[in-house]
């Protein structure tokens, strides 16, 4: 190995080409207060995580680098930790994060109807 | 005349400065490897549509609230710049989140009002 360069740190860009087109995606208008486009931004995420979640298009290879942890089943023998499953639990989550930030962020935030709060106590 | 939706920006409302929104969580700004590629990435990108003067991306101090975590600011050195990267990036995923874009006033961002 004489005269190789360094080898450089590979970095894979948090960027993906595609872009999602809808005209509640142009850029926000100027005169939005900063409160209401944090807002605006977090409903964005919020519904885009909702739809991922019904149309199941989970865009299961980003992101996730996590390796895969033991299976584990159900009484019949369904695997019950699939990387789907995990997804959607993960992408559930993170919904209701977003949605709880919302609302500390704007007082007249009304987070959408299927939003469970979370309980204090839970049972597992 | 350009306009985005139904909403027209007219030229008093462009700036030479962009906000980004949806783009980093406080917990990757807390990870000072991760803090850098996300800057590298975000510079990388936003010099497609014009030269990049500055990038500002408020970091969370423990035990402290500082303003503005969460938002990342690109200046370029022009407007048009500023105008093509705002078209460009909004609806765009970073981090398999989506890019919501606004401008920004550039007498805020050089008072580092975030």
């Amino acid at each position: 190995g004489d005269g190789q360069p360094a080898p450089k740190r590979e970095r894979k860009s948090r960027w993906s080409e595609d872009k999602v087109v809808a005209p509640a995606l142009a850029a926000l208008p100027p005169t939005m207060s900063d409160e209401q486009r944090v807002v605006r931004a977090l409903e964005i995420q919020i519904d885009h995580i909702a739809h991922q979640l019904h149309t199941g298009n989970l865009d299961l290879h980003s992101g996730n680098r996590s390796p895969s942890p033991e299976p584990t089943y159900d009484q019949y023998g369904k695997r019950t930790n699939t990387r789907e499953v995990r997804k959607r639990k993960q992408l559930e989550e993170q919904r209701s994060k977003l949605i709880e930030q919302a609302m500390r962020t704007s007082s007249t935030y009304r987070p959408p109807s299927d939003y469970r709060r979370p309980t204090k106590l839970q049972s597992r | 005349p350009s306009s985005f939706g139904a909403a027209p920006i007219t030229p008093m409302q462009a700036t030479p400065v962009v906000q980004l929104l949806n783009m980093v969580t406080p917990e990757e700004l807390m990870d000072p490897e991760e803090y850098q590629d996300i800057v590298d990435d975000i510079r990388e990108e936003c010099s497609k549509y014009g030269e990049v003067v500055s990038v500002a991306i408020p970091r969370p101090v423990p035990g402290r609230e500082v303003s503005g975590v969460g938002k990342v600011y690109v200046e370029f050195s022009n407007v048009d710049h500023a105008y093509q990267a705002l078209q460009a990036l909004s609806g765009r995923k970073f981090a398999s989140r989506i890019v919501v874009t606004s401008f920004y006033g550039l007498d805020a961002y050089r008072r580092s009002e975030f």
